[in-house]
């Protein structure tokens, strides 16, 4: 029963949301547009017509190809490093009592929660007193530093909903505890690791405010961009930033497409196993 | 290029309404010449030079400035159509712009933060019962009242921590002040990296940060004691 009330509430509801939308995707929808825009000169401000003209050499600037391919590849590195270090963090934090674990656990968290430029400074701190030169290492280090953080929180709550006595029946079984790890843990705590390592790499490309602390003469694709500001932003940029987009959306598609397969292999799998077994099938979530 | 023209107006014309104020005017100065506009007061002498200098945007032509097209203003600069819309309902401060201004550097915060808000908000409200809400309208709440009593309660936890997820690194954020304001709008986070960067004054960067830092953690401290740290985490993932 709608009373007139409710429409109005639904349609303002509706009529924010929509606002709310607009202000989060239109400089998106910008950026986009903007690398078709035909501009002369410098500047890509104003739109002055459509061409595919960046799209065909999308590296035609060489320092922004370098700046590129240091930002992949310190993003490879770093989630490499923060995925393997973190995820046996959170298997520690979670799996095993120890002395001062309350402590790890929040030291843990407070990367998450300081301000970048609080982070940044004290690394520079860090490697002056160190008399670390720094550049692409000192890079690769800070991104590692800073993305364990959001590893080990992703991981862990994927752990905390486990069950624990699947590993418990495989050690019965007489498994050693690499092989529950290799045959059992690892295999359910996959998913989790997965969007760990994606969420990883997604905050080490687009970091810009660490990275300017402790980058030395080392170029990343974030720093060029505020570099160009000044000059005028190359609308290669643009074309480069639509691309990256367009490979987080078809990771996030492949993403939801897994979620969707995993959940219905084990539905068909509740279906098949007596009431018994089906309680050991982990929650999956 | 040698010869290339430093200013080129191509056919540019201005209307004022009915009043013709420039009509189809083609200009070429080279690079380092000294030219004069001479005439009449109302001739069109200011509303051309206004015109080069970007305050006013031609009715037709085309401006170049060194090679650069810049007849059109972007959008959001202080002649830019946005910007003059803006103007005409009253919807710009005093001095007139939306760019370099304290408004753009919180629209541009805003705009960063916004996710930090939504997720922990849209994971609290997910989670409320429905059944909580329906069982308050029967015993006769109104929706206001149930939204007051049940849901905003429930939505507690996410409202802290989205704050907090959104307060913390927006006090650090130095790059919206320094891309979309000017330096009279520059925030803590400009200070310690100008300090750390530029003038290469370690100590009192470093005091800053920690001055920063301590402020946060109490923050932090405050709300795991009201409301738990298992909440935080589990409202930011």
């Amino acid at each position: 029963l709608a009373s007139s009330g409710d429409r109005i509430r639904g349609w303002g509801l509706a009529v924010w949301s929509a606002l709310a939308l607009l202000y989060l995707f239109i400089p998106i929808f910008i950026v986009v547009l903007f690398s078709f825009n035909d501009n002369k000169g410098r500047f890509n401000f104003t739109w002055q017509g459509f061409t595919l003209k960046h799209w065909q050499d999308p590296f035609a600037n060489p320092d922004l190809a370098i700046a590129l391919k240091n930002s992949l590849l310190i993003a490879l590195l770093a989630t490499v490093l923060a995925t393997a270090l973190g995820t046996f963090m959170a298997l520690a934090l979670v799996r095993y009592g120890f002395r001062g674990r309350g402590v790890v656990d929040l030291l843990v968290f407070l990367p998450l929660a300081t301000p970048e430029v609080v982070l940044g400074a004290a690394l520079l701190a860090l490697f002056l007193t160190m008399a670390v030169n720094t550049g692409f290492a000192t890079i690769v280090i800070a991104h590692t530093m800073f993305t364990i953080s959001y590893v080990v929180v992703t991981v862990k709550a994927r752990l905390e909903g486990m069950d624990r006595h699947i590993e418990e029946a495989a050690m019965d079984l007489g498994a050693t505890e690499w092989v529950t790890f290799r045959k059992v843990t690892l295999p359910m705590i996959a998913p989790g690791v997965a969007a760990a390592a994606l969420l990883a790499s997604a905050i080490s490309i687009d970091d810009y405010v660490i990275t300017s602390f402790n980058a030395g003469q080392t170029q990343t694709f974030p720093l060029f961009i505020f570099g160009a500001t000044r000059q005028g932003v190359p609308p290669e940029v643009n074309v480069l930033a639509t691309g990256l987009l367009l490979v987080v959306l078809i990771l996030m598609g492949l993403n939801v497409m897994l979620q969707r397969r995993l959940a219905a292999r084990e539905l068909r799998r509740d279906a098949v196993d007596e009431p018994e077994t089906a309680a050991l099938v982990p929650a999956r979530g | 290029v040698h010869g290339e023209p430093d200013i080129r107006l191509e056919r540019v014309t201005k209307r004022f309404g009915d009043m013709t104020a420039v009509d189809a005017l083609d200009l070429e100065m080279p690079r380092g010449a000294f030219y004069a506009l001479l005439g009449p007061s109302g001739c069109g002498k200011t509303t051309t030079l206004r015109m080069i200098g970007g305050f006013e945007e031609p009715t037709d032509g085309r401006v170049f400035l060194g090679g650069d097209d810049v007849t059109e203003r972007p959008p959001l600069s202080d002649s830019g159509w946005v910007v003059e819309r803006l103007r005409d309902v009253g919807l710009v401060g005093e001095d007139g712009r939306l760019l370099a201004s304290r408004t753009a550097v919180i629209a541009g915060i805003t705009y960063n933060f916004l996710p930090f808000m939504i997720l922990p908000l849209y994971v609290s409200l997910e989670k409320i019962d429905r059944r909580l809400i329906e069982a308050a309208t029967d015993l006769y709440a109104s929706r206001v009242t149930a939204f007051r009593r049940i849901t905003l309660p429930l939505a507690l936890p996410g409202i802290f921590a989205g704050s907090l997820l959104t307060f913390i690194p927006a006090t650090g954020d130095f790059i919206n002040a320094a891309l979309l304001g000017t330096p009279r709008q520059f925030m803590i986070g400009n200070v310690i990296q100008s300090k750390f960067i530029t003038i290469l004054d370690y100590p009192t960067a470093a005091a800053l940060s920690f001055i920063l830092m301590t402020f946060i953690l109490i923050c932090i401290l405050l709300y795991a004691r009201v409301l738990g740290t298992s909440n935080l985490t589990e409202a930011a993932f």
